[in-house]
């Protein structure tokens, strides 16, 4: 009985660490960008589970990321015809509704995969990115809140750009929230990291102007901006933004 | 070569009946054309195909012990046939020479002295020449010769005994020159005497010595002259009795029966010595001259005057005489008996007389007269100890008589009263030399009798014989079962009751000499005969298959008959397994026991023939293989098939045969049939692996395709797509050519499956196409080259999509077909080739495929891509198409409704250009009104993103129109108060626009509020609400995420 045992356990170890072996195989294959390593390893683990979450998935990011949104899209809904309550394919089904400009179905996907899991970054950012998008900043609140604080907790992914991008969509819901307080301690935490990102710069000159009337920072702030900067779009912004304090300051005097 | 040198044989055959028979050309042809091939069928047994179809079916029982014939001994004479004597040939009465010396008398010693004598007498005449002396000297020389040629004869006797027993090579002669010497000195002597003195008182004498010397010298012309000069000169002589007697003698042996009886009456009345001997001489003469009465009456006075003298008594010669002329006189034999007893009162010698009597009917052949006279001995006497050889005497003499059934009971009477158990055995039983003679008399007899009259069966085929043969062989088993030559009358007996179809009896014979008798040289035929016989009447196979099919699945026990040839067999191999048909013999039985489903015992018969007898030649040999491997097959035993079959191959023997070829492929079905069990059980996997086992093990197999095959569907069905795709790329390269048809398709069918389901959609594509193109008639073709298609479309293999597209199209007959135009239309737009999409959705939309709202979607994008061109006759041209297109089919009202946004919104750019002032105002307003009913076209086409985007842009026109009435430039010339009163009035105009851009605003983000729909226009809404309260720069992005 003991060796009936021990063969189990043994058996289900080794094809448990089989399996492990090939998944990482795959991941590293799909990182290395390397077409025919990926599609060797990706086939050999749909060989042997032709509903491999992970593959499947994988197959059509690879495609995605190659431009071949059909196929990617096949991929995709292969995948969710196995698991359908797969919160990471419905993101990534969103996604390849994205780069068809179906927006509307992105949003769909992207609530789809929030409904199986309401803690899902990547979801809370790409469906909170559309809604602030949309101006639809009540519903874009709650997330960009959920993924703000995710974020803020781990620090690895504080040093992503995407923490930058959220917290400055995050602070601009705030702003509309009148919640300018929390709004400034995300702009002011963000400026003194010294992100190299323009767009929180310029929003947190507009909400010093504007909100909180601190002209003072706001022509700091612009000065680092004038640093940043490198679009002529947001030069142009920059510039009316100092008109704008100049005007305040002469309508002050 | 077998096929070649068919041909050639069946050429030949052509060619040379062409030149005999032409005209009958064609009608010839066709028929040996039709012996060729029915002999080609049978020429070849072992062809593939018919081993195939032969390994189908158990092997049938051989032919192949056929029965030989056994000779039968050569019997000797069992009854010697009586030859009859003829009355004078064969009478030989005593001769004088038996009475002339008395008994007792010693011839040597006498010769000796009477030499002596002679010697001195000779010695005294030289000087004296006395002529009593020469008298006696003469009578010496008589006496001389008398008695040299009496040892002369004995001796000559003796060795033509010993010639004639083959103890002495040459045959002896009778050389009497001796004797003759004496006998002439002696009538010299005599002769001179009487010469001399022929009137001497001893001339008397001197004539009857002279007459016998002549007579011993052979001339009986001088001897009778000197025996009648005696009688007449000399009437009262002394020798006259003798010279009478001599002439008797002389007559009778001159066969002149008258003369010789007369001499022999001139001596009877002498009354003395010669008197008993002349009658009884007289009688012979009576006898010969075929006066039988008158011979028994001279015989009886012979034996009456015994009684009163016993001088020269021949009562003995008399009486037996006398019962060999009894047998040829008036009186019949049953008179016999009181005719001795008249003359022979006592029964003691009276019984030896009628056994004489009983001899001498048989030398005559009277058989009626023997067996009576036996039969009457027998009763006197039924034990006495001759009484087995009277009857024997009576059996043998009926033995070449036609009166059969005497014989018959005789001849049983005497096995049944004289054999072992018989009364007379048991009184005789102190005699046992007498008990054995008259067994081996009986044994061989009887024997020599049944193989004689089994002889004459087997040539006449008549029943007497054979009832006799039968009969024969019945008592002398019943009876002799412990002779030294019974296992031959077993044998033999078994042979004939083989002959006869009585099989059982005749295995019953054979077993007797089998367990009885193995030191027999009949031991190994009966063996051999006992296993025949039983094989004759064991159920045939005919009868054994109806008897199984009855039972079907069961094994069926053997019948006691065929346990008893099984046993029969065992019994031939214990003792003869080197012999040739020892093997013969062992697969008949194993075929039996195939036959009736014992199925391990017959292949331990079949492996008993390949282990011990291994050969080249013997068909058995080489069957006994095949059918152990038919059996495993049929029982599906593949374990043990395997087995067997290894050691098979591991058989130098079997290896040289083509059986090892077949051996091999079996092996390989085996493994073949093992894995297809396996599979049919559930076991999959393990299926797989030993189809691919096999076709590692077998590369050679014409089955390594088909395992190979089999195996990748059991795997595929396992979803071991991996394996699955590697076997199918190794079978796709095993079957190029045209040698697998079925399977290539199979495999390039799926293959394409497969590469799709595990990714490798570029793989999937090629064989899609590689299917296509090489089964171009089959139905998926058109399928195929739409999947390759859509995935080279997906790759962005614009120009290998195209293709594969417009393949398809080729080959489908469906209507749907025409779609292709469309997917290539999007194709070339992803891929940037606006003028060929265009092109392709013009073709697409001309097509005769349905209204649907692919159409619409085309003449949509259509006009889209014109508008990329800066087309914008086209373009508008197309977005009206497409409503066109809508409602035609009553499909793509969202496309029919962006287009009839597009429409508005060229009226809306044309409302936004027209730069406001007094004049232009109404004409504005109008544009504004002719917007407001197109929107609302667009609104009732009920496509909320383009709802959204018409209310926006309602939106968007009312808030431009208030902003240009605002905006609009101010008349020149007014005072202050009037141009303050002309802004009021400019704003007041300007409100409600304003106000209704705000109300459409809201009601476009309502909109998409309310079906949570997320559209471009919703955001300029968005923008135009909150540009007035709140501006920010803001971003998204997007991510992309794995797991």
């Amino acid at each position: 009985m003991k060796n009936i045992i021990l063969f189990i356990l043994i058996f289900s170890y080794k094809s448990f660490s089989e399996k492990n072996l090939l998944n990482e195989k795959m991941e590293q294959a799909f990182r290395s960008k390397g077409q025919a390593r990926f599609i060797q390893a990706v086939s050999s683990v749909l060989a042997e589970d032709e509903k491999n979450l992970k593959a499947l998935n994988y197959l059509g990011l690879y495609h995605l990321k190659k431009g071949r949104i059909g196929l990617a899209r096949i991929a995709f809904e292969k995948g969710l015809s196995h698991h359908p309550k797969s919160f990471v394919l419905h993101n990534n089904m969103g996604l390849v509704a994205l780069r068809e400009n179906q927006k509307h179905s992105a949003v769909l996907s992207f609530e789809q995969s929030l409904k199986y899991n309401s803690s899902y970054l990547s979801a809370l950012i790409n469906l909170s990115s559309l809604y602030v998008e949309f101006y639809n900043y009540e519903k874009a609140l709650p997330l960009l809140r959920k993924a703000y604080s995710i974020m803020k907790e781990d620090r690895k992914l504080r040093l992503s750009p995407k923490y930058i991008k959220t917290a400055n969509n995050y602070a601009v819901v705030l702003t509309w929230a009148k919640d300018f307080k929390q709004a400034e301690f995300i702009y002011r935490h963000l400026y003194k990291k010294d992100y190299l990102a323009i767009e929180p710069l310029i929003n947190y000159a507009i909400l010093l102007i504007d909100y909180l009337k601190n002209l003072n920072k706001a022509i700091k702030i612009l000065d680092r901006a004038d640093f940043v900067v490198k679009k002529s779009k947001n030069k142009r912004e920059i510039r009316n933004l100092r008109n704008k304090i100049r005007k305040a300051k002469n309508e002050k005097k | 070569m077998n096929i070649l040198k068919r041909i050639l044989f069946f050429f030949k055959q052509i060619f040379s009946i062409c030149f005999l028979f032409y005209k009958k050309f064609i009608f010839l042809f066709l028929f040996l054309f039709c012996s060729y091939f029915s002999w080609s069928k049978n020429a070849n047994p072992n062809s593939d195909e018919d081993q195939l179809n032969q390994a189908r079916y158990l092997a049938s029982r051989p032919k192949g012990i056929q029965k030989g014939r056994a000779l039968l001994p050569k019997s000797r004479k069992t009854f010697k046939k009586i030859k009859k004597k003829t009355l004078l040939k064969y009478a030989k009465p005593p001769t004088l020479s038996h009475l002339y010396f008395p008994e007792g008398t010693n011839e040597a010693e006498l010769e000796k002295i009477t030499s002596m004598e002679i010697n001195q007498l000779y010695k005294i005449l030289k000087t004296s020449k006395r002529p009593d002396i020469q008298i006696r000297l003469a009578s010496l020389y008589v006496e001389m010769g008398k008695l040299i040629e009496s040892r002369i004869y004995e001796q000559y006797t003796e060795q033509l005994e010993l010639y004639k027993a083959g103890k002495q090579n040459t045959l002896p002669q009778l050389n009497l020159n001796v004797v003759q010497n004496y006998f002439k000195k002696a009538v010299n002597l005599f002769q001179i005497y009487i010469q001399r003195y022929p009137k001497s008182k001893r001339a008397d004498e001197v004539l009857f010595h002279l007459g016998y010397s002549y007579f011993q010298l052979g001339k009986a012309n001088q001897g009778k002259i000197n025996y009648e000069r005696l009688i007449r000169q000399y009437p009262k002589s002394l020798y006259l009795e003798d010279a009478y007697f001599h002439l008797g003698e002389y007559y009778f042996d001159t066969r002149n029966w008258k003369s010789a009886r007369s001499y022999y009456d001139k001596v009877s009345r002498f009354n003395a010595k010669f008197y008993s001997f002349s009658i009884y001489k007289i009688a012979w003469c009576f006898y010969n001259e075929g006066k039988v009465e008158k011979a028994m009456n001279f015989m009886v006075r012979v034996i009456n005057n015994s009684k009163k003298s016993s001088r020269f008594s021949f009562v003995h010669e008399a009486l037996n005489d006398l019962s060999s002329f009894y047998v040829y006189s008036k009186y019949s034999p049953r008179e016999a008996d009181s005719f001795f007893k008249a003359l022979v009162p006592s029964d003691k010698h009276r019984l030896r007389i009628m056994k004489k009597l009983a001899y001498a009917y048989k030398d005559v052949g009277n058989n009626k007269g023997l067996r009576y006279i036996f039969r009457f001995l027998i009763e006197r006497d039924p034990y006495n100890p001759q009484a087995y050889d009277y009857k024997y005497q009576i059996v043998q003499a009926y033995a070449y008589s036609e009166n059969r059934t005497i014989f018959n009971k005789e001849f049983r009477e005497w096995l049944q009263y004289y054999g072992r158990d018989s009364a007379w055995s048991k009184a005789n039983k102190s005699n046992s030399a007498l008990i054995n003679k008259a067994l081996n008399l009986m044994e061989v007899t009887l024997r020599n009798y049944t193989f004689r009259m089994h002889h004459s069966f087997a040539k006449t085929k008549s029943n007497y014989a054979k009832n006799q043969a039968l009969f024969g062989y019945s008592f002398y088993v019943r009876y002799f079962s412990d002779s030294k030559h019974a296992s031959d009358i077993y044998f033999h007996y078994g042979e004939m009751l083989f002959d006869l179809g009585q099989f059982k009896k005749a295995a019953e014979q054979y077993e007797v000499v089998v367990n009885k008798y193995p030191k027999s040289d009949k031991h190994e035929p009966s063996a051999l005969n006992r296993v025949l016989a039983l094989e004759k009447i064991i159920p045939t196979e005919k009868e054994v298959r109806l008897i199984v099919k009855k039972n079907p699945g069961k094994s069926i026990p053997f019948p006691p008959i065929v346990k008893k040839f099984e046993n029969s067999i065992q019994k031939y191999i214990q003792y003869y397994s080197k012999r040739k048909k020892a093997p013969n013999m062992i697969y008949l039985i194993a075929n039996l026991h195939s036959e009736y489903r014992h199925y391990d015992r017959a292949v331990e018969y079949w492996m008993k023939i390949i282990k011990n007898y291994p050969s080249k030649k013997d068909p058995i040999f080489s069957r006994s293989a095949r059918a152990v491997i038919d059996t495993y097959s049929l029982k599906k035993d593949y374990k043990s098939l395997k087995k067997v079959s290894k050691i098979f191959l591991a058989n130098p023997i079997i290896r040289s045969f083509p059986l090892a070829g077949e051996i091999q492929k079996i092996l390989g079905k085996i493994q073949f049939n093992e894995a297809q069990e396996i599979a049919k059980k559930g076991n999959l996997k393990l299926s797989a692996k030993i189809y691919e086992n096999f076709a590692k093990e077998s590369q050679n197999s014409t089955l390594v395709v088909s395992a190979l095959f089999n195996a990748s569907l059991n795997y595929k069905k396992l979803n071991n797509i991996s394996k699955t795709i590697q076997l199918h790329n190794k079978l796709n390269r095993l079957t190029k050519g045209k040698k697998y048809p079925k399977i290539r398709f199979q495999v390039l069918k799926n293959l394409p499956d497969l590469y799709q389901r595990t990714g490798q959609y570029l793989q999937a594509a090629r064989f899609f196409e590689t299917y296509a193109l090489t089964y171009p008639k089959d139905k998926n073709v058109p399928g195929f080259w739409y999947n390759s298609a859509i995935i080279y479309d997906g790759f962005n293999f614009y120009d290998k999509a195209v293709s594969a597209y417009l393949k398809y199209y080729n080959n489908s007959k469906s209507l749907d077909r025409h779609q292709v135009y469309y997917l290539i239309a999007q194709m070339r737009h992803r891929e940037g080739k606006l003028k060929k999409a265009i092109g392709n959705y013009e073709r697409y939309i001309r097509s005769p495929w349905k209204n649907d709202i692919t159409k619409v979607k085309s003449a949509f994008q259509t006009a889209r891509l014109n508008k990329i061109l800066g087309f914008k006759a086209e373009e508008l041209k197309w977005y009206k198409k497409t409503i066109q297109l809508y409602k035609a089919g009553g499909q793509g009202s969202d496309f029919a409704a962006q287009a009839q946004f597009e429409l508005a919104y060229q009226v809306y750019k044309n409302f936004k250009n027209i730069r406001t002032t007094a004049q232009t105002l109404n004409r504005k307003l109008k544009l504004l009104e002719t917007l407001k009913n197109q929107l609302k076209d667009v609104i009732r086409l009920n496509y909320s993103p383009e709802v959204v985007s018409s209310l926006t842009l309602m939106g968007l026109a009312h808030r431009h129109l208030g902003h240009a009435i605002l905006h609009a430039p101010l008349p020149k010339g007014l005072s202050r108060s009037d141009m303050d009163q002309y802004k009021k009035g400019i704003a007041q105009t300007a409100q409600p626009f304003q106000k209704s851009a705000d109300q459409y605003f809201d009601q476009a983000i309502q909109k998409s509020k309310k079906i949570k729909g997320y559209f471009p226009w919703l955001k300029e809404a968005e923008k135009a609400v909150r540009s007035s309260a709140f501006f920010q720069e803001k971003t998204y992005f997007l991510q992309l995420e794995g797991l």
